[in-house]
């Protein structure tokens, strides 16, 4: 096999109609006003009842970032899991295939289209969050950046995942709610009956590596862990029983993400391209 | 590979698990040919199409598009090539103009040249008058001259079209085959393959056929010789009143007439020969006392195909 320029041009070209067909669809719809609505709960309902985002910057994005990787899943569901599956189900790859460009160019532009929108989207929330906390506290945390950067790794492992179960799925509507099941259900049990049940930690699960979106806030740590000891005291037992919440090992986490994002979207590329009409 | 055979399949075969579509297929397809692509239903017309346009892929063996094996080099052998693969959707969001565009774009045409092309297309497909509405809200009919449409961006050298008239209705049909028959009559450089069930479309359309059966070529060759092939010609005989069984009768004796009956309120007579034993016949009609006002030949092609696919199992 070898490689042209032209085939990334091709690529792009792929990339910005999938982008294009997202936007113009009912699912960005939808995902923009949830978000929305999100930010907007998060940011007035504690002034309706009285209370407030917090002092300083880092108690500020506190309040948002644990809603983050949620949007995440999400937005994989909406966009990444329908990504290859809608070609084949809605026949338009009979005319995108059918013309003189390799599955490799249509695979990578769909991935770069949809990992570029579903970017975009968080970034834009993030950008609320800066706003926030400027307009709240005075200042950004640099923090806000760290959380950025594991959130951008969460969402191309994310998006992997979503595309794989894309490339090997007949129906969108299941590939969206098998995908919805896999990151938000399925991987948190896996990592709570491996942390349970044996003595290893579950570090390399994809939803443990996604906490780091939130740890990555020492405000966040102190909010949680203070929430955590106030139970422990009413139930009479150790805040450690209870599991307190530590920083990241961001090394341990940029290996969790790059792993399954590498790992699924190479299962991806080979099943789509083995995947015939 | 032949420069006068812009498509040329070499041995092809195809196998879903234990069941062979396309069983050793050799295909020429002559420059500047409309071929007509015959066979019943689960022949392997829709496979080797769809081989050719690399939707799957082959089993073993080799198909050539402008000399480029396309199991091997799938990008550069479609260029070139327009498609039409059974009835395509579109993605809803775009407009025809949108539409054509993308395809431009995938196939590395400027922009100046994309918007000359599309102007030219879509007037072509009659679709200018649409061409700013989103095509979800279009019907099949409209679709499919989109189809055709970007089949044609860039001036193709060759076209494969699978069943391009499939599902749609009579007036769908009809505006389909126009744009085909000038799609024929003002290219002097175009090759085009159409797989097709529907007969009389393609004998309207085609002047070459190449028919298959259980995966295997049965016959290829030029519409005249593959319609002369059966030695028989179904003709309609139109007479003033309703045929009686004695006038069926009087018909299926004369010289020629393989056989006869009433069909409606006409007769229909299967006559064997060549054009002298046609001309024998008319002459004997003229002569006969049953009110016969007119003869017309029936479509040849469908009484050979039934006499070929029949001989082939």
């Amino acid at each position: 096999m070898y490689i042209e320029l032209d085939d990334f041009r091709q690529s792009y070209v792929v990339a910005k109609n999938e982008i294009r067909k997202f936007v113009r669809g009912k699912r960005f719809t939808i995902y923009a006003v949830l978000t929305t609505v999100v930010f907007a709960l998060i940011t007035f309902l504690p002034y309706l009842f009285g209370g407030d985002l917090g002092d300083t910057p880092g108690e500020v994005i506190a309040n948002y970032v644990s809603i983050v990787d949620l949007l995440i899943i999400l937005a994989a569901t909406l966009f990444a899991s329908v990504a290859i599956v809608s070609e084949f189900e809605e026949r338009t790859a009979l005319i995108l295939f059918t013309r003189p460009i390799k599955k490799t160019s249509i695979f990578v532009g769909k991935v770069v289209g949809c990992i570029v929108l579903e970017t975009v989207m968080i970034v834009l929330f993030y950008l609320g969050m800066a706003v926030a906390s400027l307009a709240v506290a005075g200042s950004v945390s640099a923090d806000l950046f760290v959380s950025l950067g594991v959130a951008f790794l969460f969402v191309v492992a994310v998006s992997g995942v979503a595309i794989f179960i894309s490339s090997v799925m007949k129906k969108g509507s299941t590939t969206a709610i098998l995908t919805f099941v896999l990151l938000l259900l399925i991987l948190p049990i896996i990592s709570s009956v491996i942390s349970g049940s044996t003595s290893v930690e579950p570090w390399f699960m994809l939803d443990q590596a996604s906490n780091a979106i939130q740890t990555s806030i020492p405000e966040y740590i102190d909010l949680v862990n203070g929430m955590l000891e106030h139970a422990a005291e009413m139930m009479g037992v150790s805040p450690e029983d209870l599991g307190v919440i530590t920083a990241p090992d961001m090394a341990k986490t940029i290996i969790t993400m790059l792993g399954w994002s590498i790992v699924s979207l190479s299962l991806a590329w080979v099943a789509f391209i083995r995947r015939e009409f | 590979m032949s420069s006068d055979n812009p498509i040329e399949i070499v041995g092809l075969r195809k196998e879903y698990g234990g069941f062979v579509a396309v069983d050793n297929l050799n295909l020429s397809v002559k420059k500047n040919s409309f071929t007509g692509f015959l066979g019943p239903n689960g022949a392997g017309k829709s496979t080797t199409l769809k081989i050719l346009t690399h939707l799957i892929n082959a089993s073993s063996g080799e198909a050539y598009i402008n000399g480029i094996d396309v199991t091997k080099d799938p990008k550069a052998a479609l260029t070139n090539v327009g498609t039409v693969v059974e009835t395509p959707e579109f993605y809803p969001y775009l407009t025809p103009r949108e539409t054509l565009r993308y395809v431009g774009q995938i196939i590395g045409m400027n922009t100046e040249s994309i918007k000359s092309e599309t102007d030219r297309i879509l007037e072509k497909v009659k679709m200018l008058e649409w061409e700013d509405k989103k095509l979800g809200t279009f019907s099949k009919g409209m679709r499919q001259r989109i189809a055709i449409g970007q089949a044609l961006m860039n001036g193709p050298s060759v076209i494969i079209l699978d069943e391009p008239t499939s599902g749609l209705d009579p007036r769908g049909q009809a505006e389909m085959r126009e744009i085909m028959k000038n799609l024929r009559n003002d290219s002097n450089n175009l090759t085009v393959i159409m797989s097709s069930h529907v007969l009389h479309e393609v004998s309207d359309l085609c002047d070459r056929i190449a028919l298959i059966n259980h995966g295997k070529m049965i016959i290829q060759d030029d519409m005249s010789v593959i319609e002369k092939s059966s030695g028989k010609r179904r003709v309609t005989i139109k007479v003033e009143s309703t045929p009686s069984p004695l006038m069926t009768h009087m018909v299926e004796q004369l010289d020629n007439v393989v056989s006869a009956e009433r069909y409606g309120n006409d007769i229909e007579a299967v006559v064997e020969g060549d054009i002298s034993a046609c001309v024998k016949f008319f002459k004997d009609i003229s002569s006969l006392n049953i009110g016969a006002y007119g003869v017309s030949e029936e479509d040849n092609l469908e009484t050979t195909y039934l006499k070929l696919i029949k001989e082939s199992g």
